[in-house]
């Protein structure tokens, strides 16, 4: 409209300005947490000092283990990109019958744990293992992390531009690439990444998969016990990845500075007509869905099967259900109450400062389970003998590991919520961080629960940092399940298994339900 | 004491010499506005010119370069005061509403009040003076533009603000809606009797709503007054371009009367140390144009037909083209020889230079 709106909205996302210290100090905690794993992580790898460090890096295995990991993550990436983005488009855009049920059925291979799909597929046949069969479980596993961002990123995108597309000449296939899934290109983007780091870091499904990929290197390396020097200089490698892919992400978002029209409502737009395409896009979901979720759990169904007459040990589920979801859930508040101020900040205020507290917490995301638990094991040692081996230890290890989950999510979240609403506020007479608590945070609520969701539910299926971080006697049902399958012991992990399924389907469709679902039968009132 | 007598006629708003620049681009160079209690005031500037600027200073979500803003008496910003925008009692109402989507109208509506039941009661009487009452329960994306448009005013009137400023409040309606809107929201701040800025670029809408008209260009305001003076008695050729159509004119002072190409005008004032013989600048609107068989000669040229008027070229003999504002029956078909002649007062101004 004037341009006097654009060019002052412009200048005033370009002002550096300190953040007021209440929203500051927590965030330097947090970050400074955060990095705690890196420090000790370096600390060992240079254990030996800079010359033995370089050689151990140098070597040709050590070459051979980055492409290969790299090959892994970038193919996966890009296949996540696709499925994730076209699942999105079908849900949101086009009219697929079904597509309410499809809205929570693609979200739900979140809920599948990646060492639980890829013992499905080498139970069925073992001559998967590889390359491809850990790229088929990992896709097939995280391709939720792109797909939901971008169903939510496409239902705020304006109707009316695709009307006006269809006027300018353009027919629907290129409206659903050039235009809509065009727009969307932040959240594929931050999906992407989210992808790209899982990719490297997952363990289960390389591990099961038998393919020497970077994470299962440390673990043999840190398991082998003599050498955990090399296991941190990995490690650091890997540290090294993340910091070029956090890196592209801050000059891709930079360049991309999502556009946001209109705070009020948008008019829900007519979905786009698939004729002759119906029939491929039938054959898509089918595909996708058997492959992520219907092979995983016909799988545990049929082990629970093979059991025959033997007899469930019912209290030991009930125990490692109770452990599962205690420790999930405490891990998810405290990494929600963490993420808050960063994702403020990083929403909020642009420069130096900002980006680097943000960075500081995204880093820790791509140190593999495995060794962010040796290294809050140093931690623990270090600064907090008397909980060592605890319950803090641990729920402060997933915060590490979860908080970028739930940063992206809160920050995406609050910068959904125009700053014209806290400048309304702050004129209705609201102090500047009253405004946050009374009207970005609240109106935020959906974005943010539903990251809490989603890190509730990767704390549930996290296995790693479990193993080798969880108090003394405590068995969840991840580790349950690992120690049995480890054995190729199917029957008997087959009642963990199914138990967390069952209990991660239900935050799923919770999750899939927040984000998805809602304003639909949003006829009611707040009294 | 004077104190007290000034401050009842004291103005509610007063912006002396700001000034504002993004980067290298200067988008306020130097504002004076002065808002007197009780009117409506319009903003009135081409797109770009700075006007939502002025008042996201005004409400305290910018800061100026230099110059300052007084809100009833008090210095809220300039000159080492920054008061926050919580505690100017500015209420905002920004284009298309920006209602809190989160909150349902009376939760909306009570943002800015206390808990209680006076408030209760306030939040029902806003709704009321904006003629939504019964859409109390509803949920913003439940509105219609208007509608939204409405809340948003009821939630700045709440609190009792100073000062009410709405930016571009009825850009974003259509035009059948947009005349009726307007009529509420300017019917609502009346009954309020609340002090109200508004910003528009929309000529009409200013002069035709607003008590007072501030017209901003190139950074500064050019002109601040109620309407008709404005309209009639531009303080420059560019603010009379900018307020309507204008036929520019050279002319040449002859006594009382200033000589064109449309014969002998009546200046409204002639500008300091014009005398007789001093080339001067005359500004007529098409509508001071009237049809009169001995006045000057012209031939038809192109209508352009509004229905309630129509705009028509007229060649002057001497090869001056001009247009004039005229009824319907009045217009004549292209090619037709009329005669016409200016009524009214004229604006003058001094001439650019020699030569014209």
């Amino acid at each position: 409209m004037t341009t006097a709106v654009a060019t002052g909205s412009r200048a005033r996302r370009r002002r550096v300005e300190l953040p007021p210290w209440q929203l500051l100090g927590p965030t330097v905690v947090v970050a400074l947490v955060a990095l705690a794993p890196i420090w000790y992580l370096v600390d060992q790898a240079l254990d030996r000092g800079w010359g033995p460090a370089i050689e151990e890096v140098a070597q040709r295995r050590t070459v051979d283990l980055v492409v290969r990991s790299t090959a892994l993550a970038g193919f996966v990436t890009l296949a996540t990109v696709l499925v994730g983005a076209a699942a999105a488009w079908i849900v949101a855009r086009s009219d697929l019958p079904g597509r309410r049920v499809l809205r929570v059925a693609f979200a739900m291979p979140l809920a599948v744990p990646s060492y639980l799909s890829a013992f499905a597929w080498v139970s069925w046949d073992p001559s998967i293992a590889g390359f491809w069969g850990a790229a088929l479980v990992l896709v097939a596993t995280s391709y939720p992390y792109v797909y939901l961002p971008v169903v939510a990123a496409l239902g705020r995108i304006d109707p009316a531009q695709e009307e006006i597309a269809r006027s300018l000449g353009w027919g629907e296939g290129r409206i659903a690439v050039g235009l809509t899934l065009r727009q969307a290109r932040p959240a594929v983007l931050a999906g992407a990444l989210l992808v790209a780091q899982y990719a490297y870091m997952d363990f289960g499904a390389v591990a099961t998969m038998r393919y020497e990929a970077f994470t299962w290197v440390v673990y043999g390396a840190y398991r082998a016990g003599f050498n955990p020097t090399r296991a941190a200089l990995l490690s650091v490698v890997l540290v090294a990845v993340s910091i070029v892919l956090v890196t592209a992400e801050g000059i891709a978002r930079g360049r991309v500075d999502a556009s946001r029209v209109g705070g009020g409502a948008a008019r829900r737009g007519r979905p786009v007509r698939l004729g002759r395409a119906t029939g491929p896009a039938a054959v898509f979901v089918v595909v996708v869905l058997g492959v992520a979720l219907a092979f995983p759990v016909v799988s545990v169904v049929s082990w629970s099967l093979w059991r025959g007459g033997e007899a469930v040990a019912f209290g030991e589920v009930f125990s490692a259900l109770w452990a599962t979801v205690g420790v999930s859930a405490i891990a998810a508040l405290v990494t929600a109450v963490a993420a808050l101020p960063v994702g403020l900040l990083a929403s909020r205020y642009r420069g130096w400062i900002a980006r680097r507290l943000e960075q500081a917490t995204y880093v820790a995301h791509t140190l593999p389970g495995v060794v962010l638990a040796i290294s809050m094991v140093y931690v623990g040692v270090r600064l907090l003998r008397p909980v060592y081996q605890e319950l803090p230890v641990l729920a402060l290890a997933y915060v590490v590991a979860f908080l970028p989950l739930l940063v992206g999510s809160v920050r995406a979240a609050i910068e959904a919520v125009p700053e014209r609403l806290e400048d309304i506020a702050r004129s209705l007479g609201t102090s500047r961080s009253g405004a946050w608590w009374r009207v970005t945070l609240p109106a935020a609520r959906p974005g943010i629960a539903a990251g809490t969701a989603l890190v509730f539910l990767a704390t549930m299926k996290e296995l790693p940092i479990t193993l080798l971080l969880r108090p003394t006697g405590t068995e969840t049902l991840a580790t349950r399940l690992w120690g049995h399958t480890t054995l190729s012991d199917y029957s008997a992990a087959a009642p963990f298994a199914l138990t967390l399924l069952v209990v991660a389907a239900v935050p799923t469709a919770l999750l899939s339900g927040l984000l998805l679902v809602r304003g639909r039968e949003d006829g009611g009132h707040v009294g | 004491m004077s104190a007290e007598a000034t401050h009842e006629t004291a103005p509610v708003l007063e912006v002396r010499g700001l000034r504002k620049s993004f980067g290298d681009r200067c988008v306020l160079d130097g504002v004076d506005l002065v808002v007197p209690a009780g009117s409506i005031t319009a903003v009135l500037g081409p797109s770009g010119c700075g006007k939502t600027t002025l008042l996201r200073i005004v409400a305290g979500f910018e800061h100026p370069d230099a110059g300052t803003v007084t809100v009833r008496g008090v210095r809220v910003a300039g000159e080492g005061t920054d008061v926050p925008p919580e505690r100017r009692r500015v209420g905002v109402v920004p284009q298309e509403g920006a209602l809190f989507p989160h909150l349902d109208v009376r939760r909306n509506v009570g943002f800015g009040l206390p808990r209680g039941a006076a408030s209760t009661e306030r939040i029902r009487a806003c709704l009321e003076l904006v003629g939504l009452a019964d859409r109390a329960d509803a949920r913003p994306d439940q509105l219609s533009g208007g509608q939204q448009q409405r809340v948003a005013l009821a939630r700045a009137l709440a609190p009792n603000p100073s000062l009410v400023v709405l930016d571009e409040p009825f850009s974003a309606l259509d035009t059948a809606l947009r005349a009726k809107v307007r009529d509420e929201v300017v019917g609502a701040l009346r009954a309020a009797g609340a002090t109200a800025v508004f910003v528009t670029h929309d000529q009409e809408e200013a002069l035709s709503t607003a008590d007072r008209v501030g017209v901003l260009l190139n950074g500064r305001v050019a002109q601040c007054g109620e309407p008709i003076e404005l309209y009639r008695a531009p303080a420059s050729i560019e603010v009379a371009r900018f307020l309507g159509e204008a036929v520019v004119l050279p002319g040449e002072l002859d006594r009382d009367v200033v000589r064109c190409a449309l014969g002998a005008v009546v200046p409204g004032a002639v500008p300091p140390g014009a005398s007789s013989g001093s080339f001067l600048t005359v500004v007529v609107r098409p509508e001071q144009i009237v049809p009169s068989a001995d006045g000057v000669g012209a031939t038809a040229g192109e209508t352009t037909y509004f229905g309630h008027d129509g705009l028509v070229r007229l060649h002057l003999d001497d090869g001056t083209e001009v247009d004039a504002r005229w009824a319907p029956p009045l217009l004549p078909r292209p090619g037709d020889r009329v005669g016409v002649r200016v009524v009214g007062e004229v604006a003058v101004y001094a001439a650019p230079g020699p030569g014209r």
